[in-house]
């Protein structure tokens, strides 16, 4: 007697069923059979929480690294739909200009970026919400993989990851800030944090702001590196400080505004957007008072240079997820793309001398980014990451 | 992106639509543990469930703009069937779902519980019912050939013998069933 192989019978039927020409019979079998399993039990009722917890993280992620690759064509969309709305059109329209000369990208002129090219070489995701907060004992926890909820506890203060990307300190008691917490965003991160006073702070890629969990009656004193935008919660008995390495402090008292330290970018400015600051140079005795709008250069040599009239926007678009430059050279865009897309940037050749200006959404990825700037004819390369290198490294060519 | 946890499954698959990446997690987060089990049911292979479970998201963001789902879940549940049953025609690892039909029919020749007994009573007669005709007398021959093999033998015995008797005794045992409609089947397949 022939022998009946059940298995390879039911896999006939299971390929008729993918592809649809399963007859009713044949559907209704594959359900019933399908359907009969149901009763097993589950196996997640077997795990315990944590490992529950795990499993959806570690899918989570998986998952949000997809959709963020899968980001520049939905982020295309979107601006070619702003303009179509002619919603502040000049604002979402890139405009590049090329060695003095203009050039303005219209909606007809806006196009999807070759798929192509971009599918070809290799990719740089973006920058996201990822800091590490380090404890008054030193203990660190890394804020992107923790849910939300309360983190820890220091003195009457209480820690909580309020949403993606936001930390806040409440309920800050009478004891004097002893204990000090600092939250550092890596290169390719960025992160917010609510400070014990009720202050705003929001860290930019390659930045760490360190504070007492409670600040004293007297003072709120912070130090900060790389760059920040702070909006100081008004309290006219205690002064807000912030103290940049040994060479600056900025004392105000209810304000907005950007402080960029990058050690790259050579000087340190304090850009005041509202409200009123003074900016105080170690060894300069002579205060700068800034309004709003006004920005303050201290150069390494200890100079303080005011200039009046800054484009706030573009000095602050970091922190409203873009990029905007306005006749910046190559290696000032270079900078920037390097701390957020966490790369090396190396030129062959002599530097372009074409200046840049425009926006670009920081949640594209780099060849994207990279793209919208080719069309001043820019020419880079991506190169692929070393095996075990963190880093990616963009080539800019003659 | 916590507001989202608040929102209704139509709320969510119409953010998802206009590509909201939150709306997307949340849905993840609301559903995997359904589709994790159900997958995990038919093929045992907690890797593979996995995968499973991410394919089916992926495949869910990348086609996002286009499928217009009413009913979330029964989309999902769908969706991870497919998966399943796509996985099982495709590994040459064993699961459940292709590997157990044949030692289910056949134990459930021996089952003394009734319920047990009525699923796959109902299961065999899908499945001969699915069957093409020449399949089908192989299989009916084979699993003849079990049954006159087991205890069974004689109650088909007397069954052949006196088909009459038999269906008018029919009870609710299985053996008695089966016994009725294979040979039944077997003579209309002649």
């Amino acid at each position: 007697m022939k022998p009946f192989d059940h298995r390879q019978e039911l896999i006939i039927i299971f390929r008729k069923y993918l592809d649809g020409t399963a007859t009713p019979e044949e559907k209704q079998f594959v359900e019933a059979w399908y359907g009969s399993f149901e009763k097993e039990p589950g196996i997640l009722d077997n795990y315990p929480e944590t490992g529950q917890e795990l499993l959806e993280a570690r899918m989570e992620q998986a998952l949000r690294i997809h959709i963020d690759n899968d980001r520049p064509r939905s982020t295309w969309k979107t601006i070619t739909r702003n303009i179509r709305l002619g919603r502040v059109a000049a604002a979402a329209v890139l405009i590049l200009s090329l060695a003095g000369s203009w050039y303005y990208f219209t909606n007809t002129g806006l196009r999807e970026p070759a798929q192509t090219a971009m599918a070809a070489g290799p990719d740089l995701a973006p920058g996201g919400n990822r800091a590490v907060l380090t404890l008054s004992n030193g203990k660190q926890i890394v804020l992107d993989s923790v849910s939300t909820g309360m983190l820890a506890r220091q003195g009457n203060t209480v820690i909580h990851k309020v949403e993606d990307g936001l930390v806040s300190y409440t309920g800050e008691g009478p004891r004097a800030g002893q204990d000090f917490n600092t939250i550092t965003a890596p290169a390719g991160g960025k992160y917010s944090v609510v400070l014990p006073d009720g202050s705003r702070v929001w860290l930019n890629a390659e930045s760490s702001i360190t504070f007492p969990t409670a600040f004293s009656p007297e003072e709120r004193s912070v130090k900060i590196s790389g760059e920040v935008y702070f909006e100081i919660a008004k309290d006219a008995r205690r002064p807000f400080s912030v103290q940049v390495g040994a060479l600056q402090k900025v004392r105000v008292l209810g304000t907005h505004f950007n402080i960029n330290a990058y050690r790259d970018e050579g000087n340190i400015t304090t850009t005041l957007l509202e409200g009123s600051v003074e900016v105080l140079a170690s060894g300069d005795a002579r205060p700068v008072m800034l309004k709003p709008g006004e920005q303050a250069a201290l150069s390494g040599s200890g100079r303080i240079n005011v200039r009046g009239d800054i484009n706030t926007e573009e000095i602050v678009a970091w922190k409203n997820g873009m990029f905007q430059f306005e006749k910046a050279d190559i290696e000032t865009v270079m900078r920037q793309f390097s701390r957020w897309y966490n790369v090396d940037v190396i030129y062959e050749g002599p530097l372009p001398s074409k200046t840049f200006s425009g926006k670009i959404d920081r949640k594209v990825n780099a060849s994207e980014a990279l793209d919208i700037l080719s069309f001043t004819g820019l020419n880079f390369r991506i190169e692929a990451l070393p095996a075990g290198s963190k880093k990616g490294k963009i080539v800019i060519l003659p | 992106m916590s507001s989202y946890r608040t929102h209704s499954e139509l709320q969510l698959t119409a953010l998802l639509r206009e590509g909201d990446g939150e709306a997307f997690v949340e849905i993840y987060r609301r559903n995997w543990r359904m589709m994790y089990n159900s997958a995990f049911k038919r093929l045992r292979d907690e890797k593979q469930c996995e995968d499973l479970v991410q394919n089916v998201f992926t495949d869910l963001w990348e086609r996002r703009g286009e499928v217009e789902i009413d009913n979330l879940s029964a989309y999902l549940s769908t969706a991870v069937r497919f998966q399943v049953i796509k996985h099982s025609t495709r590994t040459r690892d064993a699961s459940p779902l292709t590997d157990t039909l044949e030692s289910s029919l056949i134990s459930s020749l021996r089952s003394e519980d009734p319920l047990i007994e009525k699923e796959i009573l109902e299961i065999v007669k899908l499945w001969i019912a699915a069957l093409p005709e020449k399949r089908r007398e192989i299989f009916l021959m084979h699993y003849m050939e079990e049954l006159s093999s087991s205890r069974i033998a004689e109650v088909l015995g007397v069954s052949q013998k006196t088909v009459q008797n038999q269906i008018a005794t029919a009870t609710n045992s299985i053996r008695d069933q089966l016994s009725k409609i294979l040979f039944i089947l077997l003579i209309a397949a002649n």
